[in-house]
């Protein structure tokens, strides 16, 4: 019968998952800079998270564990070489949906690029996301003075970028 | 540039630079359906899930063959034909008679089909059926299965057409919007041809099934709904036959807020995975 294929657990977690979708979007998207890199990322991720669930530690909160897993996805896909070659069609409503770049977006993309993934992560999460150093922390799983040290590291990486863009007439 | 006012312009810059590329909430939707599907199919059915670009090429190729199957199949059909011989008669099960298959077509519907029967046997009437789930499957964001109803009586009788479908939604019995074959074959024809109607005999402990399709993927601004019991009219009416601890997901569609579509009544199960 199909309520012996369902598990309680796994409707709870789905349910605690849905809202973090859109966070885990945002997040991907800033690690990837790819709309569509992103969505592939966020749904592994969260196939991951649904099959580890049962992992996650008792009192553990779901928020920075899922968004740790969608952080890994985004740089396993960034060394997979297969991600820099295999390009399919876009589903038709992403294919419509176009972005304007301005300038300063092309060169604030580019400068995210450079940085060390760790560093673009903290960042990411911190003026990004918003999230306080000690989430910043949990969720790229170091402590909270590292965490302090990457957002330092590229923000100062980061500065020139901003204050050029701003002086420029 | 004091580290405040670099704070303030790089969180400006990054929603500058990143919002525009978010994906949007239809992203969500499917990502999402894909974890509720590897909630209900069993581990280790597939080894294999394509990413979203993945999915997509797939399922356009898929359209092409499915389209084409079905305009080749409606041509011979047409024709009285397949592959240039004369159409053979559907397999079924010994004791389970099919009639010829009048022409139907597909139309949203709340009322059992008016039908007839063969002389001497009477319609099965819902004292002397029983409905469990035969089987099912799914995909990201569609559901289907066949429901199997057993003839628990102690002679033959007949089923034929489309029966109706209630479900009990807090607490209240609701009529379901029940579309029949709406969207051409349903979700996984893993069985052959999607079943038209036909009259269907069924000796004592015999089973037919009734093949449907449900989605559980939001679709425009009503939310959607689910019942664990559905109550199924047979097609020439009467008492409906429980069926319990099903759940089954009801989202909007094909203009129906509840929708769910179903197939005629069949000898053979459509989706053909029995589960257990």
């Amino acid at each position: 019968m199909i309520d012996q294929h369902l598990d309680d657990r796994s409707v709870s977690f789905e349910a605690e998952l849905r809202p973090l979708l859109g966070v885990a979007m945002r997040l991907a998207t800033a690690l990837r800079l790819e709309r569509n890199d992103a969505e592939d990322a966020v749904q592994e991720a969260a196939l991951r998270a649904w099959r580890s669930r049962r992992n996650r530690r008792p009192g553990t909160e779901l928020r920075p564990w899922f968004l740790a897993i969608v952080a890994n996805q985004c740089r396993e896909t960034r060394r997979g070489r297969w991600a820099s070659v295999l390009r399919f069609a876009d589903p038709p409503e992403r294919a419509s949906v176009a972005v304007t770049d301005t300038t300063g977006s092309i060169d604030m993309a580019t400068a995210l690029r450079r940085l060390p993934h760790d560093v673009r992560l903290a960042v990411v999460l911190r003026y990004y996301l918003d999230l306080t150093f000690d989430e910043v922390a949990t969720t790229s799983g170091c402590s909270v003075e590292a965490a302090r040290s990457r957002v330092r590291r590229g923000l100062t990486a980061l500065a020139t970028t901003l204050t050029s863009s701003e002086t420029r007439p | 540039m004091s580290d405040e006012h670099l704070e303030d312009a790089l969180r400006a810059r990054l929603h500058e630079t990143i919002d525009p590329r978010v994906p949007g909430v239809p992203a969500e939707q499917r990502v999402f359906a894909a974890v509720t599907e590897a909630g209900r199919v069993p581990a280790g059915r597939f080894g294999f899930r394509p990413g979203p670009r993945v999915a997509a090429a797939l399922a356009a190729a898929m359209a092409v063959v499915v389209v084409g199957g079905a305009l080749g199949i409606s041509l011979a059909l047409r024709n009285g034909n397949v592959n240039g011989h004369p159409a053979p008669a559907a397999t079924v099960p010994p004791g389970i008679l099919p009639s010829p298959s009048p022409s139907d077509t597909p139309a949203v519907s709340a009322a059992p089909s008016p039908t007839s029967s063969l002389a001497g046997i009477q319609p099965c009437a819902g004292d002397v059926l029983t409905a469990s789930l035969y089987d099912q499957d799914g995909a990201a964001g569609t559901l289907g299965g066949d429901i199997a109803l057993r003839n628990t009586g102690k002679v033959d009788c007949t089923l034929k057409g489309y029966v109706n479908l209630q479900g009990v939604i807090g607490g209240r019995v609701v009529q379901l919007g029940v579309t029949h074959s709406a969207g051409g074959p349903l979700l996984n024809n893993n069985n052959g041809t999607l079943p038209t109607v036909r009259l269907v005999t069924l000796r004592p402990g015999q089973s037919a099934y009734v093949a449907f399709e449900d989605s559980d993927v939001p679709n425009g601004p009503t939310p959607c709904s689910s019942t664990q019991t559905l109550l199924i009219t047979p097609p020439q009416g009467g008492r409906a036959v429980t069926l319990t601890r099903t759940p089954v997901s009801l989202c909007g569609g094909f203009r129906a807020k509840l929708w769910i579509d179903i197939a005629p009544v069949s000898s053979i199960p459509y989706y053909n995975t029995k589960i257990a």
